[in-house]
């Protein structure tokens, strides 16, 4: 199962422009590494935590939830016709997980001592370590979820064989995971009730972010089978294609359940702590723009979406999703973050955060490439047909 | 031993949380496997969907 | 008086002594801090605003040289706060009658935020009152300035590599090696208006100033209970508010917020796997049972064919037979018949022959 890709010239437009973005990434590296955290980022005393916990940890777990969504509907919720779907979904997880570990020693001042936690010195009390211990676990989960993969295309049958029997317990281990570090992540700003505006402070925030993370999920299967779809149509075979608009439709209608129960939770996050009067303030607004045009709007466009069997509309909501997952991810950890400073103290992220964000955005993509290219992905090894 | 600081008494009591939580999730798969042992093929443990 | 008659009771019968009374029972133990920490009494109305104490505690900490020297008053112009290279700074603010003064430095709570959020452990609240921050575990995740209510700790952003955190300590170090009997900051006050002290000793001192000059004070000691209590205690003669300390902070420490969310967290180790291998096997189940419903439909039907064949079969030699039968009859029937005929034929010939 050869490319074309590998054969063409590498001089295409994607390519430089990637090629660019890595070189800004090294360049990144490099001022990281010899001048700290002060050399590129615009973090300080007051606001410890920027854009490559706001956007690179907390959007990348979110957004990785595919995984565990489509591997539990597949395996445990016995979903087969999803089946298509896991391989993709679990890829995706895998290089987003990888890429936050792998942001995460820009973002820590010791990377080298990143394993402190779980071997050294365990300071249980924390949500971080629960945060920690989970993703940790759960990156080497999805690396053996996704090596029959690997192991296929590298024609090693018996390791691959092995692997395959574990499907079920890593599933469930990798629900339980996902589970666990999903809420946690939320959960971490239950410890700042002073520092986050109230409307979006919540002792609710641990269910919240859990509950969020399987519309995330969802849509992300969506939104990058969508983008898969034309570059790769040659890769995928008849199963996948017949399968797919069933999937889409099928997660349509899990993505309208999850987001309508997300938007019942939120609203009861803010009538439990009688937040009603900051409605009416610019707060108030935002939140809502978040709450009714990224929560309520999408949910409503999947019903309709999957009751019509309307697959431009499901797409355009699975953007939305996205979207307002990732507004909500970030109003959490930097805009509604130390909402009371003054504005002069407020944080932006620097020139350099940003382009560190695009740098991993950029990064996945590449190896997403490098990987569905070869490796039997969007199509089932003709070796091993029939055989899951 | 007596407790003065309750982060403390916390710090200890997850502690041990931590290790059950470990426990339990490899004695639940150990679990499962002696109780489905002389089941027939379909109901074994790891078996991945075989149609 | 009913309970307290049973509890009686079961000490009679020395039910108690048998069940034991350990001391860290949990559920109705209250945590009250180390009995002889100690602490520091902040009196604004005494606070003059001369540095003295960031001097002290730059010197004593052997903190880097400041960028203007600690005489120079006009620093107090703007609001500061900790940073890596000050443990402590002194605020100006406008009070109902001319400048107040306040003194930043971690408030060394009794239930210390930073500690309870950090995963490597690397705080520590100590017999003595202080918290301490061990930088040889620090990973330098920076959750810990996340946490802190009172933006206390602060990050050395500029080290690549080896940055820690840096906060006051409450000279914890240099009080055990007996380099010092106080912090540096209470030794260097020459208005007395800090006091260092077991804390149960200095809310009864700030009680008594309240008490003897109840025009002079807010009849509040902050510290006393915001975040569960710290062993820094104020007293000021402006609103807490208008010298830059936070009135809406409540009395919950951070490790009493989180308690609840972390509580969940082994359920779901506990509880979700037998969740989801029951729904694993009910799946499981059901498409064994429609496999085993598909495979016995099936066997019917091949059944049935076969029984209408073999059915259609015997009839089919039944008629068989029956035609064999009734050829072999009439055969033999002819036969017969012929034979018949042929005698009589005989007969007349040979009585025609004769006669």
């Amino acid at each position: 199962m050869s490319t074309e890709n590998t054969t063409k010239s590498y001089m295409t437009p994607a390519n430089i422009i990637t090629g660019i973005i890595l070189a800004i990434g090294l360049v990144i590296t490099v001022l990281r590494f010899t001048k700290g955290l002060a050399g590129v980022t615009n973090l300080d005393q007051n606001n410890p935590w920027g854009l490559w916990i706001g956007f690179d940890l907390l959007c990348g777990v979110a957004l990785a939830a595919g995984g565990y969504t489509t591997s539990s509907a597949c395996y445990i919720f016995g979903l087969k016709k999803y089946h298509s779907a896991v391989r993709p979904a679990i890829l995706t997880a895998f290089l987003g997980y990888a890429l936050v570990v792998f942001a995460l020693h820009y973002d820590v001042g010791r990377p080298y001592r990143l394993v402190y936690p779980i071997f050294y010195q365990p300071g249980t009390t924390s949500l971080l370590f629960e945060v920690g211990l989970c993703v940790f676990l759960y990156v080497s989960t999805l690396a053996v979820e996704f090596s029959p993969a690997m192991f296929e295309w590298l024609g090693m049958t018996k390791i691959r064989n092995a692997i395959t029997k574990l499907t079920l317990p890593l599933t469930v281990f990798g629900v339980v995971l996902s589970t666990l570090h999903q809420s946690s992540l939320g959960a971490l700003y239950i410890a700042v009730p002073s520092k986050l505006h109230p409307l979006w402070y919540s002792p609710y925030l641990a269910v919240l972010f859990f509950v969020s993370s399987i519309p995330a999920g969802l849509s992300m299967v969506i939104f990058e089978g969508t983008l898969a779809h034309k570059p790769w149509h040659h890769m995928m075979d008849k199963t996948h294609l017949d399968e797919h608009e069933g999937v889409i439709l099928g997660f349509s209608r899990g993505a309208a359940m999850s987001l309508g129960a997300y938007f019942c939770v939120k609203l009861v996050a803010m009538a439990y702590d009688n937040n009603w009067s900051y409605l009416a303030t610019g707060w108030g607004a935002w939140w809502l723009l978040e709450v009714v045009g990224f929560v309520l709007v999408p949910c409503l466009m999947y019903a309709i979406g999957s009751r019509e069997k309307n697959i431009p509309l499901i797409k355009w909501a699975a953007g939305l999703t996205v979207f307002g997952i990732i507004l909500n991810r970030l109003n959490v950890s930097l805009i509604a973050f130390n909402w009371q400073l003054p504005s002069s103290e407020r944080y932006f992220p620097s020139f350099y955060e940003i382009m560190f964000s695009i740098f991993i955005v950029t990064l996945g993509v590449t190896v997403y490439r490098f990987i569905v290219s070869r490796m039997p992905i969007f199509f089932e090894h003709p070796d091993y047909k029939d055989a899951h | 031993m007596e407790y003065y600081v309750y982060q403390d008494f916390m710090l200890h009591t997850k502690n041990i949380a931590y290790i059950l939580m470990g426990l339990f999730v490899l004695g639940f798969w150990g679990f499962w496997a002696f109780m489905t042992s002389r089941d027939e093929e379909i109901h074994k443990f790891p078996e991945h969907d075989k149609e | 008086m009913k309970r307290r008659q049973f509890l009686g009771l079961l000490g009679a019968a020395g039910i108690t002594a048998t069940l034991g009374t350990t001391k860290a029972q949990a559920s109705t133990h209250t945590f009250d801090g180390y009995p002889d920490a100690k602490g520091v009494l902040f009196d604004a109305t005494r606070c003059i605003g001369c540095r003295k104490c960031e001097a002290g505690c730059n010197k004593v900490n052997k903190l880097p040289a400041p960028a203007k020297p600690f005489a120079d008053l006009a620093v107090l112009e703007h609001e500061r706060r900790t940073d890596e290279k000050t443990y402590t700074v002194v605020n100006k603010y406008r009070g109902k009658s001319g400048p107040v003064f306040r003194k930043v430095q971690c408030n060394h709570c009794m239930e210390p935020a930073c500690a309870s959020v950090c995963f490597v452990h690397a705080f520590t609240k100590n017999p003595d009152g202080s918290v301490t921050y061990d930088p040889s575990v620090c990973v330098g995740c920076r959750y810990c300035m996340v946490a802190c209510p009172f933006n206390i700790p602060a990050y050395e952003y500029s080290d690549p590599l080896t940055p820690r955190v840096m906060k006051c300590t409450l000279c914890h170090d240099q009080i055990q090696k007996g380099e010092q009997t106080m912090p540096g900051c209470v030794a260097a006050c020459p208005k007395e208006a800090l006091t260092y002290g077991k804390r149960d000793d200095l809310i009864e001192i700030a009680r008594e100033r309240i008490r003897q000059h109840p025009e002079r004070y807010e009849h509040h000691i902050y510290g006393e209970k915001e975040m569960g209590g710290t062993n820094w205690l104020y007293l000021s003669g402006e609103p807490f508010k208008d010298i830059g300390l936070r009135e809406d902070l409540g009395n919950k420490s951070v490790p009493e917020i989180v308690s609840g969310p972390l509580s969940v967290v082994p359920m779901v180790a506990a509880l979700w796997p037998a969740l989801l291998g029951g729904v694993w096997a009910i799946n499981k189940r059901k498409e064994k049972v429609a496999a085993e419903e598909q495979k016995a439909a099936v066997k019917a039907a091949r059944a049935a064919t076969k029984a209408e064949g073999e059915a259609k079969l015997a009839k089919a030699m039944e008629s068989a037979e029956r035609d064999k039968n009734q050829a072999i009859e009439r055969e033999v029937k002819r036969a017969l018949e012929e034979a018949a005929e042929a005698a009589k034929k005989d007969a007349g010939d040979d009585g025609g022959e004769g006669a």
